[in-house]
């Protein structure tokens, strides 16, 4: 009797078929990141201002030079470094409490399920929009600020001025708070899966035993999730260092440049300076900046050695 | 009973917590501009009036919003056009990739798959500016195409990763068994494969649509005129217009979300299992 064998232990398929199946999406990816990654260190290695497009020359790295040494550079680096901070911690908080609820069974819980995408399907923008309006003169939230400002200075007895979102302080955490909502659902997703592939055994021994709820949480839950954790850190550190099109739309950067976020800062520089050469060392500097913080990520997964193969 | 009891609470918090702001937002949308300054949180004379701006062109060119209200429909008619396209591209270029990597083992696929990871994380503002200059340069400016092509690259390795996963879960023995009856590899892809993991593409070609339909730098770069912009970066003009009410915006805002609302709910739970399954296991 033969074996029939799968296709990949025949040999007449071995590396041509495969690889002109890649073939597209290879394609693509060359032409359309991979070049213009390369295109975009070369010119960031140039004098180039779209409105002296005679004047192009070869500047070594003075473009990389004059951003580090302006102060605009490092605001917005800080900035982005506190929005960025914030928004994985508030993620991996909210989505974990809403995960570890959904997995409950309890009436309705089908419910809560299906309200979970919302946030996730509302583009950018519109998040955007949708927060200037709770957020404005006569928005919802901005009411409940107002109110809670107002009783926190009754119970303390201090005379803290809420001017909304005029104010620098609101205007950023805010952006951080509609940031957050919108990237909920996608790592509470991501937690769900992976509490759902942690073994019921465990937690029936750790009952019998009489562990708390919080001590199951503490020490069956959480270190299933170490892997879960990392990748919605991963995810989510790159996704606020991007950070846009909320802000296009809900601060336009302002008030002042108190939302001046990196990627923010970055398109200013090309499209309203059309400094293509300095915004393309600013876009090298972002990409440095979040490969160097997925690099410590990963090397945190391995050290815990929780990345098999 | 507690226990019950806390566990309600909790979810109601959730679900509040989950749903207020675009409620809030739907309901304004049906107010009178009036009631948003009395800051009420449900119309007391609902009106579609908001709506109406967006669908009689004629009848109300002279309202504050107008103008950017008028190019909706057509603005939404080039998201479709532009998600559907994303979407299509994604399922084809995707599924051919993902199979090869999940089911013909050959030299240099680790290569290949690092290649597809390393270019999800390039973030979009590091390749803008050769980006629109290359469409610059190829007359793509103001297309749908232009739009297509960069949604679609930032999208498929995501695709990829996750069609790969899917395609790993079906059992060795069907494959076989379509061997035997005489497949190609090609063969194995269209017949077993592709029916099998119907669910996992439903999936992975909805999660691209909503995120075609939401993206917002590229389209903003690479589209000039209604002819090829994308409901994303009309809408994103109501934040350069001081003087539109906000019950105007957030009538556009709820037309914008529908479309992706809908679509999430009705592929919810596969959405979720295809997402979750994949980017942990």
């Amino acid at each position: 009797m033969t074996v029939i064998k799968p296709f990949h232990l025949m040999a007449r398929t071995r590396d041509v078929l495969p690889l002109l199946l890649n073939l597209p999406a290879v394609i693509l990816l060359l032409a359309f990141i991979a070049y213009p990654i390369g295109i975009s260190f070369w010119m960031s290695l140039h004098r180039y201002n779209l409105r002296r497009p005679d004047q192009v020359y070869f500047h070594g790295l003075e473009n990389y030079a004059n951003i580090l040494a302006s102060s605009e550079f490092w605001n917005a680096l800080w900035i982005s470094l506190y929005f960025t901070f914030m928004a994985v911690l508030l993620v991996i908080v909210i989505a974990m409490a809403i995960a570890l609820l959904i997995h409950e069974s309890f009436r309705g819980r089908g419910v809560v399920r299906a309200l979970l995408l919302i946030p996730w399907a509302i583009p950018g923008v519109v998040n955007g929009l949708m927060w200037v309006g709770l957020l404005g003169d006569y928005g919802a939230f901005n009411a409940m600020l107002e109110d809670s400002v107002a009783a926190i200075n009754y119970l303390f007895g201090i005379n803290i001025v809420y001017t909304g979102m005029a104010s620098p302080f609101v205007a950023l955490n805010a952006a951080i708070g509609a940031h957050v909502w919108r990237s909920v659902p996608f790592a509470c997703i991501i937690f769900l899966a992976a509490i759902q592939a942690i073994p019921t055994e465990q937690y029936r021994a750790a009952r019998v035993d009489g562990a708390t709820s919080w001590n199951r949480f503490r020490f069956i839950t959480l270190p299933w999730l170490y892997h879960a954790v990392l990748v919605v850190a991963i995810f989510e550190t790159m996704n606020g260092f991007r950070a846009f099109d909320l802000i296009y739309a809900l601060t336009g950067g302002g008030p002042g440049d108190a939302t001046h976020v990196i990627a923010w800062q970055t398109y200013k520089e090309a499209f309203a300076r059309l400094d293509f050469g300095g915004a393309n060392a600013y876009s090298y500097l972002i990409t440095l900046i979040t490969m160097t913080l997925a690099i410590i990520y990963i090397r945190l997964l391995y050290r815990r050695g929780l990345v098999q193969g | 009973m507690w226990r019950r009891a806390a566990l309600y609470i909790y979810a109601l918090v959730a679900v509040i917590y989950l749903t207020l702001p675009f409620a809030w937002v739907a309901a304004v949308s049906f107010m009178p501009e009036r009631e948003v300054t009395q800051q009420r949180w449900w119309p007391e004379e609902p009106t579609v009036g908001n709506y109406s701006l967006y669908f009689d062109v004629e009848g109300r060119s002279a309202d504050v919003g107008a103008a950017i209200a008028r190019q909706f429909p057509r603005a939404i008619f080039n998201s479709l056009i532009i998600g559907t396209a994303v979407m299509l591209l994604n399922l084809t270029c995707g599924s051919l990739a993902a199979y090869a990597l999940a089911r013909l083992p050959f030299r240099g696929n680790l290569l290949l798959l690092l290649f597809y990871l390393g270019s999800r994380s390039v973030p979009g503002v590091a390749i803008m500016i050769p980006m629109y200059l290359l469409m610059r340069s190829y007359g793509l400016l103001d297309t749908h195409l232009s739009v297509i092509l960069s949604h679609t690259t930032f999208t498929l390795p995501f695709t990829i990763w996750i069609l790969k996963g899917y395609f790993q879960t079906v059992p060795l023995d069907l494959e076989r068994a379509a061997r035997v009856d005489g497949c190609t590899p090609l063969g194995a892809l269209v017949r077993v494969f592709l029916p099998v993991t119907t669910p996992g593409l439903v999936a992975v070609g909805i999660f691209a649509f909503i995120a075609s339909w939401g993206e917002f730098l590229f389209a903003l770069l690479f589209t000039t005129t209604i002819a090829s912009r994308p409901v994303t970066v009309l809408a994103s003009d109501f934040a350069q217009e001081l003087q539109v009410p906000f019950t105007v915006i957030a009538a556009g805002g709820v037309l914008v979300i529908l479309l992706p609302l809908v679509l999430s709910f009705i592929f919810q739970r596969l959405i979720i299992q295809g997402i979750g399954g994949s980017v942990t296991g």
